[in-house]
């Protein structure tokens, strides 16, 4: 016997919980073990042999120490073909090819439901079985997997752990097994029966009922179970405040029958480099309310996270961050960045709660009907000083989509200059949610009081611009 | 508040030609929201049966004037409805035989509907000539305001109960009812109306 094996072997005689007390004895086991078909592996699992070396000896080797005929051809009855070096390779390839910058994973197993079955039923073959009798807590089938695995990845620098931000998610399927659970189950269409339902009622299968449906030792199979491997990664938060410097910018994309509105928005242009940088599937931008396509947003920006969706590199960001807010800077982009960062998930709750609680300061440009007289424009500023309470119906552009209701709302200060003719400037602050057009020119009268009902003549808003969004995040870098 | 914002200014001078049109119409502001048809309501029970007494099916056309009705679309389909500038009772002169608003009496199934949340679902369903409201005058005639398009009702206009004279003292804020059409298709939603007057 090569030293792998002897080592093995010899430790697993030497282990507390063996009941095998000569090498002859295992012999036997292995040679009984055989008779079922199954692969190397499951008979050193089912030997109770640790974890080691010896599961990444190449098969012919192993059979010819233990003094076996042939390895069988077809794909092991026991683990439906999951268990093999082959496989193992695969799944470590498939992670690396995604290039994730993760030192450390968690594997996620998803084993065709018949293995259940399966192994219960070598299990009974055990029991009924001289050579075999003494077998208890075999090994694991997904367990040995992990193992092997992990092994794999040790080869690219990574180790797998129990719980972290990177899980690879393997699942097998194996069709021509499936038929297998469905005497446990009622249904017609065993594919559907959940896999705590198969396990529930396996376990309170009696042995003399699992014979009479199945076969011990496990029928043969031809084919191997199909693998899908996929990896998921907990999301990046990247949180900033964006300003926005010219009009017809919407926040994010804004497609209308299938045609773009805008030709721009602040998510895609903030958002495209980030996703580059940390080429995630994809992204996902949250502001702190936000302003029309027509509107700007000046001052300090609106606060805003972008969140970037299953990330390949999370690491060493804040300067290439940093690069993404300079750049738009000193090219002049039309929507710009400040105090962009790396948050944390718990960061971001923020956000929406300043959206309904930090009041918003406002410049526009104003036309009236008519001039307005020295008294009046006196008479509003003066009355701008203290709080108005508005009354807001739901906007005429917005009554399809939102609830038909009457909103308070608050102008904590108002302020109006004449600039030329029947153009004036106001300034207004107020609470998050006022509809600022709306208050201008009055919705048809629906909002009460209005800018044309305090003037008494007509008045629309050509220009508005966001001057202040007085939630302070995230902190200044 | 300080007033003066240093750093936004304005150009004005991109804003004359529209200043221009506006210093004659002030009314045309509401072109930047609402693209604007008209209706011709069908003439109420009661002032049909008056008019019956002439013979000529032409001249009687010719003579009566119509009731036309607004139509403003907001660009989210949304319809306004409420008395064009070309109606009876807004012209100054028929007011001396028609009289002054007395009173705006909506119809039973427009006030008892329920219009609630965002979808709307058991908002009240209306035909283009299903009847919104009654106008009363002193006189004591009729003028009936119809819906003109097909659609759901989104709002009737509560201050007219209060402050009927509203609805022809200014007709953008006498507005009779908001209606969402079962359409997003504009021919098909103006298919009972015309461009102009």
């Amino acid at each position: 016997m090569t030293n792998v094996v002897e080592a093995a072997i010899a430790e697993s005689l030497n282990s507390p919980h063996s009941k095998y007390e000569t090498i002859e004895q295992i012999k036997d086991a292995a040679a009984t073990l055989h008779q079922t078909h199954a692969c190397t592996l499951c008979i050193l699992r089912f030997l109770q042999i640790a974890h080691g070396p010896v599961y990444q000896d190449q098969d012919t080797q192993l059979y010819e120490q233990l003094g076996l005929s042939e390895q069988p051809a077809e794909p092991c009855p026991v683990c439906l073909g999951i268990l093999s070096n082959d496989v193992a390779r695969q799944i470590a390839e498939k992670y690396t090819a995604q290039e994730f910058d993760a030192q450390q994973v968690t594997l996620g197993i998803e084993v065709p439901k018949s293995i259940y079955v399966r192994h219960r039923s070598m299990q009974i073959f055990c029991s009924t079985n001289i050579a075999l009798t003494s077998i208890q807590d075999v090994v694991d089938v997904k367990d040995t997997l992990k193992y092997m695995v992990a092994q794999q990845l040790a080869n690219h620098s990574v180790t797998v752990v129990a719980e972290c931000d990177t899980q690879i998610d393997i699942a097998f399927a194996h069709p021509e097994s499936a038929p297998d659970c469905q005497f446990l189950v009622d249904r017609a269409n065993s594919a559907t029966a959940s896999r705590v339902a198969i396990i529930t009622k396996l376990t309170a299968c009696t042995d003399a009922e699992l014979t009479a449906h199945f076969t011990c030792p496990p029928p043969p199979i031809t084919t191997r179970a199909n693998i899908s491997v996929s990896t998921k990664r907990a999301s990046i938060f990247v949180g900033g405040r964006y300003l926005k410097l010219e009009r017809n910018i919407s926040q994010t994309p804004f497609i209308v029958e299938g045609r773009r509105v805008t030709e721009h928005s602040v998510s895609e242009i903030i958002g495209a480099p980030l996703q580059q940088l940390t080429k995630c599937d994809s992204y996902n931008m949250v502001g702190s309310g936000r302003e029309d396509a027509d509107v700007r947003m000046l001052g300090d920006g609106r606060p805003f996270y972008i969140e970037c969706i299953n990330p390949r590199r999370i690491r060493t960001l804040d300067a290439d961050i940093c690069e993404i807010e300079r750049t738009l800077s000193t090219t002049n982009s039309p929507v710009q960045a400040r105090r962009l960062q790396v948050i944390r998930a718990q960061d971001t709750a923020i956000i929406k709660e300043g959206e309904e609680n930090k009041t918003k300061h406002y410049c526009a440009l104003v036309w009236f009907a008519h001039k307005l007289s020295q008294e009046k424009l006196a008479e509003i500023n003066e009355l701008g000083k203290h709080d108005i309470v508005l009354e807001q119906k739901t906007p005429v552009r917005v009554l399809h989509r939102r609830a038909p209701l009457t909103r308070p709302r608050k102008l904590l200060a108002l302020a109006i200059e004449h600039i030329e003719g029947c153009f004036y400037r106001v300034r207004i602050e107020s609470e998050a949610g006022t509809y600022i057009k709306e208050f201008v020119h009055g919705d048809l009268g629906r909002t009460v009081p209005s800018l044309a009902g305090l003037a008494d003549t007509p008045a629309d808003i050509f220009e508005l611009d966001v001057e202040c969004v007085s939630l302070d995040f995230p902190p200044a870098v | 508040m300080d007033v003066t914002s240093t750093q936004i200014t304005y150009d004005i001078g991109a804003y004359a030609q529209l200043n221009e049109q506006l210093r004659i119409k002030p009314e045309l502001y509401l072109d930047r929201y609402f693209v604007q048809q008209f209706y011709a309501c069908a003439i109420a029970g009661k002032r049909k049966h008056d008019e019956a007494e002439s013979t000529d099916a032409e001249t009687r056309d010719e003579a009566i004037p119509r009731e036309w009705q607004y139509v403003r679309m907001s660009p989210n389909k949304l319809c306004v409805i409420g008395l064009a500038g070309s109606h009876p009772l807004l012209d100054p002169e028929q007011r001396k035989h028609i009289g002054e608003v007395t009173k705006v009496e909506f119809a039973d199934n427009v006030k008892n509907s329920v219009i609630k949340g965002k979808r709307k679902k058991q908002s009240l369903r209306l035909m283009p000539n299903t009847k919104l409201c009654t106008i009363h005058t002193a006189d004591g005639k009729e003028y009936a305001v119809r819906a003109a398009v097909k659609g759901v009702l989104m709002e009737w206009n509560g201050r007219l109960e209060s402050d009927p004279s509203l609805v022809t003292r200014c007709p953008e804020q006498g507005f009779v009812a908001i209606i969402k059409p079962s359409t997003d298709d504009n021919q098909k939603i103006f298919s009972e109306c015309v461009s102009s007057v």
